[in-house]
């Protein structure tokens, strides 16, 4: 019980850092690191390296996007805005 | 090989699809139930507006001539879509909470619903828009050119002359038409186009099939495996660390930027958002659909670069290849996908930017015209939608313009690339904007015009190459040939990348000019108010709004206006709403701020916030902005402090009256048990002779045979025992009277040596009786200068019991062999002293303080014939203390004990009585 609530309290901050860490994975000079030659099974190592992080990336926002619920953090959002009359 | 015909059919008939599907869409949203319309997949695919044709074509061309460095364009969104919760997550909060409909509305709103700011950002948006309506037109008639080529260069992707124009310029005609059809039917009072929305997911749907199926042909219908693919020609730069450097970062900063601003990007994201929660799959999936139309963007260039003609046209590998590889089908689902991607750019950008510009510049204009008529009732929806059609056309011309006079050699990206920096100037009031409460309209709109105007002369207009306002030498050499101001190497920074060059000045620029303005200038109220709404969306309800400002106006003229603007149903029911909540009255009478507020908020959705807000102004009676409020909300602060400030000081107060309560209860509880000590002390004392006197009675009574002598032994007895309970009772009665201190005694100067004279001589007898010595120590009165003259001021009757009572006690436990007691006085320090003085075995040192306690009788271990109650020494002490005097028992010298008394001499006039 206790893990989940830290968890659910951890969320928003997660949320927050992850685009944080994306940055710092996607660009100079840890980038650089991987741009040297080498290939793995034939594809260079830069085009598995970015595509392993974009999709951890992915991965991580799914999984963070279950746990936040931008309405019930804070204030209620707004009702929801139906569809008004139209007119021609 | 596919004709002309076939192809046009084919996307044209794809054309019609797309309406039907937008018309279903319309139909359903009008009946009310949008089900599906609504749902977080079609919010994404919607976003996925994103991928146009730049990134259909160009991408692979740009993956082709440059290595990995298009995924930029993909990962700066990426990487504001998984941190939706720090922005995206604000802008669409405020975007429903203030019913924006577009990002010059939300830029306007936010700096005090400024008109002029509106216009501004309007105005920069469709010239910076152009180049990127130029690149999709670009694509979709190189595109159709190639398709339907029958030439022998076919595969070279070139078309065989210059671009058509002509085939362009009918391109965009039918795009103009398609886009007036699909999205000037009607104006919802959300701005929202609910068919567009739904066609847009199909086309999302389309892209991605098609731009899959080629891929999937090059790896896996081609035969090349992972090894083969790479092992050929392979794009410069896949093992070269120099390209991420400030290339790198710069693109995923504009991708970043365009993601957020680009006004067809704000109206899928933030206008049609119905829902919050779909930001939560948007932040994923989005992503998830960039990165699956990335897969084959490599396989596919270099699968280009190694079997096509050397020189082919990188940027249309995706319909060449396909093409070499005779799979004509996929081919055309690769033109299908293309041009399904231009349209639906085209189209969104359009409806966003005609819908700038009727709210923020035709619109305004025409309230101030005087020739205008805008009286009848659907004069302002029919004038709102010929303006968006006319507005439609103008950027359609713009960039078919664009495309005409731009050199054609330029890759697709480059050309996309421009538009990013532009939009890029957005950012900061934008984003300063909902972070910032101090950000003012001014810095804002200084921010903005040097960005654009630094982005027009570095970026935008070079690339005209000469062919536009600028001439070529102007470009090399700098305007009036001032090498400082060389578009591509402004003030002397050489050496950079020209779209990194014009970055980085575009941006600091605007920064510099947007922090320093808002730093040294004030805000108007409204902006303030605005400002902190926004920053503070998630804390503040926008209801709030509506008490900081205070208007009023006739519901008549009201009821007008929303007739003119929303038309007759729709005013109609927000009346009949508004009276069943507010319970306003009949005509005439004036309505409330709040409804007011939400009327205004009702018109910003169809005509914009700042227009909305000219004409409510237009009919209220009177508006103050309490600056009071504004300067409360923004001492939220300070009112927290005070109250827990406050909260403090009174738990400190309960904290103090608690502990005096406590010390109250404790007292109280001590003297209750002193009570219940005292009664069972007395009803122990009283109980003993009471014994005597009941046993001896019964044996009188009883006994027949009782001898003369015995029964008047036992008698004596009992006369003895009730004559020592009287006296008990006696001292009891006096003990509580002189704690009572409630009767006062009359006090006169007396000679207190006479009264001592008087208690030694009453006690000589009880002294003989005991064969002891009473002697007379050195008298006071008998001595100098005060013979006979000592005064003191008190009761005689009562120091006179005092005195016998010393006086009784020493000679009673006095059980020495030669039993003596000396009484001596004297007067020292204007005070009389009384000195009794006994060699009897002296007081224990911890009986000391007991023997002056009631019932004590301290000598537990001296039995006399006449025992006392125990109470005389406490009677005697009170009523020394009674006197102002004391009564103590001097420090053991070893040999008996000596008690002193000790008052005060009297010397001033007569005092009757003791003051109660």
């Amino acid at each position: 019980m206790k893990d989940r609530s830290l968890h659910s309290s951890a969320a928003p901050d997660a949320a927050a850092v992850l685009p944080l860490f994306g940055v710092f994975l996607l660009m100079p000079p840890i980038i650089t690191l991987f741009a040297s030659g080498l290939d793995i099974h034939g594809v260079p190592l830069i085009v598995v390296y970015v595509f392993s992080v974009w999709i951890g990336l992915i991965v991580c926002a799914a999984l963070l996007a279950k746990r936040l619920d931008p309405t019930h953090t804070e204030q209620a959002a707004p009702p929801e805005i139906d569809s008004d009359i139209r007119h021609r | 090989m596919l004709t002309t015909n076939v192809v046009l059919f084919i996307s044209l008939a794809y054309v019609a699809l797309l309406f039907a599907v937008a018309f279903a869409g319309d139909l359903r949203a009008r009946k009310g139930g949008l089900g599906w319309l609504q749902s977080p997949v079609v919010y994404t695919l919607s976003i996925s507006l994103y991928c146009t044709s730049w990134t259909f074509y160009g991408a692979v061309g740009s993956a082709a001539r440059s290595g990995i460095e298009f995924i930029t364009i993909y990962l700066g969104p990426t990487l504001v879509f998984i941190g939706w919760w720090l922005l995206l997550r604000k802008m669409v909060r405020i975007g429903r909470l203030h019913h924006i409909t577009s990002i010059a509305d939300m830029i306007s709103s936010r700096y005090g619903k400024s008109g002029s700011l509106a216009a501004l950002t309007t105005v920069i948006a469709v010239i910076v828009i152009t180049p990127y309506i130029a690149l999709q037109l670009k694509a979709v008639t190189i595109s159709f050119q190639v398709i339907s080529n029958r030439s022998a260069d076919m595969l070279s992707g070139f078309p065989p002359a210059q671009p058509d124009f002509s085939i362009a310029f009918w391109i965009a005609a039918g795009m103009a038409f398609f886009t007036i059809l699909f999205g000037t039917r009607n104006i919802d009072a959300n701005e929202r186009h609910h068919g567009v929305v739904a066609a847009i997911a199909l086309e999302a749907v389309v892209k991605l099939v098609a731009l899959l199926a080629v891929g999937l042909l090059v790896v896996f219908g081609m035969g090349l495996g992972a090894d083969e693919l790479f092992a050929g020609t392979t794009p410069p730069n896949l093992h070269n660390s120099d390209i991420f450097g400030a290339s790198w970062i710069t693109q995923t900063f504009l991708a970043a930027a365009a993601v957020i601003c680009l006004p067809r990007q704000f109206q899928m994201t933030v206008v049609e958002c119905s829902n919050e929660q779909h930001l939560r799959t948007a932040s994923w999936m989005f992503p998830l659909y960039m990165l699956l139309i990335c897969i084959f963007v490599m396989p596919i260039a270099i699968a280009g670069l190694n079997h096509l003609p050397a020189g082919s046209n990188p940027d249309m590998f995706v319909l060449t290849l396909p093409m070499w590889a005779d799979q004509n089908m996929i081919a055309l689902l690769a033109f299908l996908g293309g041009f399904s991607s231009a349209t639906s750019m085209v189209i969104v950008s359009s409806i966003a930017l005609s819908t700038m510009l009727s709210n923020h510049i035709i619109m305004p204009i025409a309230l101030r015209l005087p020739g205008v008529s805008l009286d009848v009732n659907d004069d302002i929806r029919r004038f709102l939608l010929n303006s968006r059609r006319i507005s439609i056309v103008l950027i359609l011309l713009l960039g078919f313009l664009n495309f005409r006079l731009s050199p054609q050699s330029e890759a697709l990206a480059s050309i996309g690339l421009i538009s990013f920096v532009g939009v890029a100037q957005f950012l900061p009031a934008l984003i300063g904007g909902l972070f910032w409460r101090q950000a003012n309209a001014r810095g804002a709109m200084a921010g903005m015009i040097a960005g654009f105007a630094v982005w027009a002369y570095t970026l935008f207009l070079p690339s005209f190459k000469g062919a536009f306002i600028l001439s070529e030498s102007d470009i090399s050499f700098g305007l009036w040939q001032q090498a400082l101001l060389r578009p591509q190497a402004l003030f002397g920074l050489d050496g950079l990348d020209p779209l990194v060059h014009a970055t980085f000045w575009s941006m600091a620029i605007n920064i510099a000019l947007f922090v320093l303005l808002s730093l040294s200038r004030g805000q108007k109220p409204l902006e303030r108010l605005q400002g902190t709404l926004f920053v503070d969306v998630f804390r503040t309800p926008a209801a709030d709004a509506s008490r900081f400002v205070n208007r009023s106006a006739t519901r008549y003229d009201l009821n007008v206006l929303a007739q003119r603007i929303l038309g007759p149903d729709e005013a109609l029911q927000l009346f009949q709403k508004a009276e069943q909540r507010h319970g306003l009255i009949r005509d005439n009478s004036l309505a409330d701020d709040a409804f007011i507020s939400e009327l205004e908020r009702k018109l910003a959705g169809s005509i914009g916030a700042a227009s909305a807000r000219t004409m409510i102004s237009q009919v209220v009676i009177g508006e103050t902005i309490s600056l009071h409020e504004l300067m409360k909300i923004a001492d939220a602060t300070q009112r927290i402090r005070d109250y827990s400030h406050q909260l403090e000081q009174k738990s400190r107060q309960l904290e103090a009256t608690a502990g005096q309560l406590k010390d109250a209860n404790d007292q109280l509880t001590l003297l209750d048990s002193q009570k219940d000590d005292f009664l069972s002390q007395v009803s122990h004392e009283v109980r003993t002779p009471m014994t005597s006197i009941r046993s001896l009675s019964e044996i009188l009574l009883d006994e027949q045979d009782i001898k003369d002598v015995q029964s008047k032994r036992f008698l004596h007895i009992i006369h003895e025992e009730s004559i020592r309970m009287t006296r008990l009772l006696d001292g009891i009665l006096d003990l509580s009277l002189l704690e009572g201190e409630k009767t006062a005694w009359p006090l006169a100067p007396i000679d207190p040596e006479i009264t001592l004279d008087k208690a030694i001589s009453v006690c000589q007898g009880l002294a003989s009786t005991g064969s002891l010595l009473l002697l007379n120590g050195a008298r006071a009165g008998l001595a100098g200068s005060n013979a006979g003259m000592v005064r003191v001021n008190a009761d005689s009757d009562r120091l006179h019991q005092v005195f016998i009572n010393l006086i009784s006690n020493a000679i009673k436990y006095n059980t020495s062999d030669k039993p003596f007691v000396r009484v001596t006085s004297l007067v020292e320090n204007d005070y009389y002293q009384v000195l009794v003085e006994d060699n009897g075995p002296g007081i224990r040192n911890d009986e000391r303080e007991k023997i002056f306690q009631k019932f004590s009788r301290g000598w537990a271990h001296t039995r006399s014939s006449t025992q006392g109650a125990g109470l005389g020494l406490a009677i005697s002490r009170q009523i020394m203390r009674r006197l102002g005097g004391t009564l103590e028992l001097m420090p053991d010298t070893g040999r008996g004990a000596c008690f002193r008394i000790k008052l005060a001499v009297y010397r001033g006039s007569v005092c009757t009585t003791l003051p109660v």
